[in-house]
């Protein structure tokens, strides 16, 4: 009697685990501008699935943000991968999303969790190392999150202060680098996602939050009477798309799509929608080092 | 990152961990042992609460409570210093219910006979708990609290989503800046380097006990 | 004081703390409002569900992994007891988030390496933890039943001609299991609260997106008293089950 409940249950549980749909979207078959790619390569792997799984941020409202009141996610980076899914399907809704924080980004490339990941991240040396980047898809720059009513007005001010920042982030290096270089003794307290360091600021926890501005602006979007950005942007941080290395083909469909967003004018079409600035800037530079 | 510094990281980590399970066990015991003695009180309203307590804070799990005291407290005007403070009000507020389980049932576990001679000496409730019950029920309680401090102990690691830098905090700053994941597996050995002899101590206690009673 | 408190005075109690949570740390009326629209708790509910989902896969999936330690441990021969005796313990040993990071970290190369597409799901890593701890703990239970059923058991199956696999499906397992069934049912509760912990590795269940919420509303205190009454409900619903269960499989003592 007892076998066949777990009988039953293990039934069920496979039964389960075979067919649970995720947050995405259910593809449809259209016809993409991709040829067929050569067997075992990613982009191949795609194509077979149906659908592209991109890793992007899930708590940062300009760029990957999950809605509670529409459960999508939404943002900059994720209009990036719709355009890729588009590329390669014909269909920008051929895409599930999963979230990618700082410290899983890398990992989940190389494990293969996601296909691409467009989640505000810094082409640097030291990550080439690990995974292939796109073509610069946007500039930012770290900058500091601060209450409104605060005297912090820059990275000098942050003498002997708490900063908050995420995980595996170069954000939380380039603070550490400048403390060190400047004297200035901060004491860095480190979250998993920026809105969780946000809200330990609410709490009193740190006296600033430290990412980059992009990243601040959409806090700022989000409650403009509690924060402002100060400090000017102390470093340059142009993003990429991350791919796993190796995987040529993948890479290069990716490049072609940001390009002709950038040519075409899409480029700036979401910027205008995602970004809280007045100023639409022209597209960034495709090479990392040319960034400034 | 050479070696040498992970291995650095991964002590300081293995360092917090420790005050920060024996400062959390101390608010446990101290908190635990009134709700324990409260929970089998003679003033109703008192015992139910008592009941309701424990029941609350077993049936929730332990992350929403390290967060809501690290970022809901302070808008109440309640913020405590540090994260490591934050972690040890959690972790003890939570921890207390399940020693509060270990004294109720050592405190009922005490020979009936003994409770009614105290009373008939005329010692007042907590006279009585104090002086007879407390001490006897001690002994017992010894090796289910000994699993509760383990339990504690692998808790701690959650603490490391409110910025507390113990273990498993510094394992992931160790493995983002290496991108390696060798230092968890040092992380794992350190935790059981602590849980492993506390399991054994803890059944060498139970195995003692049973041969007194 | 030998006192035991019927299930609606422990309703009262909690009712209790519920209310002096409240009014303790001044949680304000208007921050609750988020919670009087249907988008939240459809967002919440979704949560829910996720988390009940990876619980139920879990808990089903663990039970034949318990069966098979607690007999490799108790009957198997020494090259299958050592390793298993190691590896239960040290699962044991281990803190779950440890193990569900660690897991998420390597988790997709074993996926990818026995071809199983499954485990590029947000919550694989959370489930695989669960269903090894889980496993871990309950195969100690269960063979904490089968040591404690009388030795009679044994010396009767086995004189009636019952080989020993035989005795164990028939005769000591099914009493074993009835015995265990109160810790086990006990550590399936512990199962939902740790679903929480994947929070932290991207697993977007109930407790996260409380989260999403509080930061998005900076209501942390009211969202995370709502979360944790949720959560209640359904433990203190399994732990009313262990009760029953019990009570009616008598709770023999020896």
């Amino acid at each position: 009697m007892f076998k066949r409940i777990v009988l039953l249950g293990l039934a069920l549980a496979i039964i389960l685990a075979a067919c649970k749909a995720p947050a995405g979207v259910t593809p449809t078959p259209k016809k993409g501008r991709v040829p067929l790619a050569p067997e075992g390569t990613l982009l191949r792997k795609i194509q077979d699935r149906g659908k592209l799984i991109c890793g992007t941020k899930y708590d940062i409202p300009t760029f990957g943000y999950l809605n509670p009141k529409t459960n999508q996610v939404e943002g900059f980076d994720v209009e990036i991968c719709r355009a890729v899914a588009e590329y390669i399907f014909g269909d920008p809704n051929a895409v599930e999303i999963k979230e990618a924080i700082s410290k899983n980004r890398i990992p989940f490339l190389k494990e293969g969790v996601v296909d691409i990941v467009a989640s505000t991240m810094t082409i640097n040396e030291e990550r080439l190392k690990e995974i292939d980047f796109s073509i610069v898809y946007y500039v930012a720059g770290q900058s500091l999150l601060v209450p409104k009513n605060s005297p912090i007005s820059g990275v000098d001010d942050l003498k002997g202060k708490r900063v908050g920042t995420v995980k595996g982030s170069t954000s939380e290096k380039n603070i550490r680098a400048i403390s060190e270089k400047k004297g200035l003794n901060i004491e860095v307290v480190l979250f998993d996602t920026y809105s969780e360091a946000v809200a330990a600021m609410d709490a009193g926890r740190v006296d600033a939050v430290t990412t980059d501005d992009i990243i601040l602006y959409g806090f700022v979007r989000q409650e403009p009477d509690k924060w402002k950005v100060v400090g000017g942007r102390f470093t340059v941080e142009p993003y990429g798309v991350g791919v796993k290395k190796g995987e040529k083909e993948l890479l290069e469909v990716v490049n072609t799509v940001i390009k002709e967003l950038k040519t075409s004018g899409r480029w700036k079409e979401i910027y205008k929608k995602w970004i809280p600035s007045d100023v639409v800037p022209e597209p960034p530079p495709d090479d990392w080092r040319e960034a400034k | 990152m050479s070696t040498a510094d992970v291995w650095h990281y991964l002590l300081l980590g293995l360092w917090t961990t420790l005050r920060l399970s024996l400062a959390s066990m101390g608010v446990a015991l101290a908190l635990g042992t009134l709700i324990g003695v409260l929970r089998v009180s003679p003033v109703p309203p008192l015992r139910w609460f008592a009941a309701g307590y424990v029941e609350f804070f077993r049936d929730i799990p332990l992350l929403p409570v390290l967060v809501f005291v690290y970022s809901g407290l302070p808008k109440a005007g309640i913020r405590l210093p540090t994260s490591f403070d934050s972690a040890v009000a959690g972790l003890g507020v939570y921890t207390a219910a399940f020693v509060a389980e270990v004294v109720r049932a050592g405190l009922q576990s005490v020979h009936k006979g003994q409770i009614e001679a105290a009373l008939s000496l005329g010692m007042s409730f907590f006279q009585m708990i104090r002086l007879v019950v407390l001490p006897q029920a001690f002994r017992m309680m010894i090796p289910p609290l000994g699993t509760v401090f383990i339990a504690l102990v692998k808790n701690t690691s959650i603490a490391s989503a409110i910025a507390v830098e113990e273990l498993l905090y510094q394992a992931e700053f160790v493995i983002g800046r290496t991108f390696a994941d060798w230092p968890m597996l040092i992380a794992f050995l350190l935790y059981l380097v602590i849980t492993v002899p506390l399991s054994g101590l803890v059944n060498f206690l139970e195995r003692r006990l049973r041969i007194l009673f | 004081m030998q006192v035991q408190e019927r299930p609606w005075q422990i309703l009262v109690g909690v009712g209790i703390v519920l209310l002096l949570l409240p009014l303790a740390f001044h949680m304000k009326a208007a921050r609750f409002a988020p919670f009087l629209e249907l988008s939240t708790w459809r967002f919440l509910f979704l949560g829910l569900l996720l988390t009940l989902e990876a619980s139920v896969i879990a808990i089903l999936g663990s039970i034949p992994l318990a069966l098979f330690f607690a007999l490799a441990r108790h009957s198997g021969p020494f090259w299958l007891r050592y390793p298993v005796i190691v590896l239960v313990e040290g699962i044991r040993a281990l803190p779950l988030l440890g193990l569900m990071f660690y897991l998420f970290l390597r988790l997709s190369a074993l996926g990818r390496a026995l071809g199983l597409a499954a485990v590029t799901r947000p919550d694989a890593a959370v489930i695989v933890a669960l269903w090894l701890y889980t496993g871990a703990v309950n195969g100690e239970a269960l063979r904490a039943a089968i040591l404690s059923l009388p030795r009679g058991q044994w010396e009767a199956a086995r004189s009636l001609g019952l080989t020993y696999g035989q005795a164990m499906r028939l005769v000591i397992l099914p009493q074993a299991f009835r015995r265990a069934l109160p810790p086990l049912v006990a550590q399936f509760a512990t199962l939902v609260k740790d679903t929480s912990l994947g929070a932290i590795i991207g697993f977007i269940e109930l407790y996260r997106r409380g989260v999403i919420i509080f930061q998005g509303e900076r209501n942390p205190m009211e969202t995370l008293y709502v979360v944790s009454v949720i959560y209640f409900f359904i433990n203190y619903a399994l732990g009313r089950l262990v009760d029953i269960l019990e009570r009616r499989l008598g709770f023999r003592r020896g």
